[in-house]
């Protein structure tokens, strides 16, 4: 069985992972709920809403990834998990 | 990130830093030797010779005697070198030449698919790759038999993973004969052979670590094809060498020029049109297809641990992220250049590549195949009258056309058709090594070592395992060879096979430790039933089964998933709960699996 350490690494693993999903979930929703309507402004010459569907919602999930990496090195490394 | 990781990391990086440099410096000296009077077929051959040269020097350089090198390379793969080489083998030449297409087709689908393609990175990096690396599986059968016991779990998984490998490897040896065709005019058979025997170079002598060295080198030439012609045409257009950032100014005045282009179907990404609630079937079904493609999988096994396994994800998302941005600004820069030099043009002026590529039916005048000057002037005649100028209406070009005769179409040097041609290989030889190399690993290892001969020697398998790739690397080129169109279509239904039968078990497998083997082995079996059958209907009847909620007007076979993923999860759910627990040595190994570090569970191909 996990002792304490792991319980409370896995308690925290596993709510950073449903905050990123929950996270990405509602980043998706807000994109394509947004763009129809953004559709018929444009913002540097982009269609608002295209722009934010199509390139502003994968650089925003790529970026919350990132986050993800380093808020879970952290957590391994204080449960002493760190691979270093 | 370990001292190990960044050590090798720095060397490996060193080593591709300088192939990266030393191909873009050999492409700019032939763009120069080309000025001085080179043949285009001589810029194309030296271009596409000279990268497949280097990829079977890498593999034949990959050689490995070892099981560990050659099911799971040692373990011991930078995340960035091998997170680059998965991006490229996850998007193949339907992400990079297919995407451009379809966005220049104004086809929604495309939106679905790039959403798709990142939301499945996601969800790998952050519910799958670690665990998996830390299992120290090395094929996804393998991950599967190991969390939950017993072989039959190992035997359907590997039935699957045959399947869906074998129609997807067959279709990119159809892309890659394609490409072959569209570049160099060259017979499919031969192509096919060509690809073939590349592939077989990057695998047969060292597996995983062959195939993944290589597939660094595939990512290095892939990324210059990709962003370099769209670059340059920023630079001339704008002043900004950044595609991406500048496509927006494009895109405006193809609006303000009014009206929309026809295309003709292309072979490489046949997306269905789509809309509504479609879209999202599709997009959910990219997503957990994307998490579940045991070729893309399998490479979290390579990393150095379970950090490094989770941002090899991160570099995969990061070459799709470049895809995604720039494909919409090969479409726009496209559109562009097709109304300044087509629209209202008289047919004597058109430029060549019209009538070139019309003569290989990829683009079509006044509703006729633009052969030449001639048979363009007499169906415009018809269609307009003796003085009508031709519309953009009058234009149609297919999809594979924006991206593969995107110099062309843009007016750029030719060596850069060269360049996007490498380029576009490159994307199809890594999905095709990394679908032969998975096929042949798990053969050689579950089905071999670990059903038929557990006992065998690792000399034995490793034998096997390349003798597998011999065969079915053929056996994918001897099909291909006989239908080369169909192929294609039919593996844009893997990602919703693999979806519904392996994502519900993976998932539950490492975050609810009640699930059993039953459990998995009946969801596997319900979510697969429900979306082959779906898939297996809707195509060959052209409508969806009775019984199936209609969604949107009817969910396209592709993305039969939206269908099998809830079953395979309620099943999985539901028989799990409904049987006996996992015992206590399950539990353990649970627990082990999800304990971040280095050390894998199973020890057997593990060198740590």
């Amino acid at each position: 069985m996990a002792d304490e350490t792991q319980r409370s690494w896995w308690r925290r693993t596993r709510w950073l992972a449903l905050s990123v999903l929950g996270g990405a979930g509602f980043l998706i929703c807000l994109a394509l709920i947004l763009a129809p309507a953004l559709d018929g402004e444009w913002f540097l010459d982009f269609p608002l809403g295209g722009l934010l569907a199509a390139a502003g919602l994968p650089v925003a999930l790529a970026l919350l990834l990132f986050r993800f990496f380093a808020r879970q090195d952290d957590i391994d490394r204080r449960h002493g998990y760190s691979e270093d | 990130m370990t001292l190990r990781e960044r050590t090798a990391g720095r060397r490996i990086g060193k080593a591709f830093g300088v192939f990266a440099g030393a191909f873009a410096f050999f492409v700019l000296g032939v763009a120069v030797v080309a000025l001085l009077g080179l043949p285009a077929p001589a810029i194309l051959i030296l271009v596409v010779f000279v990268s497949l040269a280097v990829y079977a020097t890498l593999g034949i350089g990959g050689a490995t005697l070892s099981e560990a090198g050659f099911f799971a390379a040692d373990r011991s793969i930078p995340a960035v070198f091998n997170g680059l080489g998965t991006g490229v083998a996850l998007l193949s030449a339907g992400g990079f030449a297919g995407l451009a297409g379809a966005w220049f087709d104004d086809d929604r689908g495309a939106l679905a698919l790039s959403l798709g393609w990142v939301t499945g990175l996601v969800l790998i990096a952050v519910l799958i790759a670690p665990y998996f690396r830390k299992s120290g599986a090395v094929t996804l059968p393998d991950f599967l038999a190991l969390r939950f016991g017993g072989e039959a779990i190992r035997a359907l998984a590997l039935l699957v993973l045959i399947l869906i490998g074998a129609v997807a490897l067959v279709a990119a040896l159809s892309a890659a004969a394609t490409i072959a065709n569209f570049f160099l005019g060259t017979r499919a058979s031969i192509a096919i052979s060509a690809a073939a025997v590349m592939i077989v170079l990057a695998g047969v002598f060292g597996g995983m670590r062959g195939l993944v060295l290589v597939a660094g080198a595939q990512a290095v030439v892939f990324l210059l094809a990709l962003l370099v012609p769209g670059a340059m045409v920023a630079l001339r257009e704008y002043d900004v060498p950044l595609a991406q950032f500048t496509y927006g100014y494009a895109l405006r005045e193809a609006a303000d020029a009014g009206g929309a282009f026809a295309s003709i179907a292309g072979h490489l990404l046949p997306l269905p049109r789509l809309g509504g609630v479609n879209l999202v079937a599709l997009a959910v079904t990219i997503a957990a297809g994307t998490a579940s493609l045991p070729h893309i999988l399998v490479r979290s096994a390579v990393s150095f641990g379970t950090g490094g396994a989770r941002r090899s994800i991160g570099w995969s998302l990061v070459v799709v992220i470049a895809v995604v941005l720039t494909a919409p600004a090969y479409a726009a820069f496209a559109k562009l250049s097709l109304y300044r030099d087509l629209v209202a043009t008289d047919i004597g002026s058109l430029p060549d590549w019209v009538f070139s590529y019309g003569k290989q039916g990829l683009v079509r005048i006044c509703g006729v195949e633009a052969t030449n000057v001639d048979a363009v002037t007499a169906a415009c005649t018809a269609s307009l009258g003796a003085k009508g100028l031709v519309g953009p209406g009058d234009i149609a070009i297919s999809t594979d056309l924006v991206v593969l005769g995107f110099a062309d179409i843009t007016n750029l040097p030719y060596v850069l058709t060269a360049l996007i041609a490498a380029g576009a290989l490159a994307a199809t030889l890594a999905a095709a090594g990394a679908l032969a190399v998975s096929i042949a690993n798990s053969i050689g290892h579950d089905l071999y070592g670990r059903l038929i001969a557990p006992k065998a020697p690792a000399g034995r398998r490793l034998i096997l395992a390349r003798l597998v790739l011999l065969v079915v690397v053929s056996l994918a080129g001897w099909l291909a060879a006989r239908g080369p169109g169909t192929w294609i279509s039919v593996a844009l239904l893997a990602p919703a096979i693999a979806a519904s039968a392996f994502f519900p078990a993976l998932v539950l497998g490492i975050w609810w430790r009640r699930a059993n083997a039953t459990g998995a082995l009946a969801g596997m079996i319900a979510g697969l039933t429900i979306a082959a059958y779906y898939a297996v209907v809707t195509t060959l009847r052209g409508a969806p089964p009775a019984g199936f909620p209609s969604l949107g007007g009817g969910v396209p076979a592709m993305a039969a998933a939206i269908y099998g993923l809830p079953i395979g999860f309620l099943v999985t759910i539901g028989v799990s709960m409904a049987t006996a627990p996992p015992d206590s040595a399950r539990d353990n190994l649970v627990d082990a699996i999800r304990r971040p570090g280095r050390e894998a569970v199973a020890g057997g191909d593990s060198p740590t």
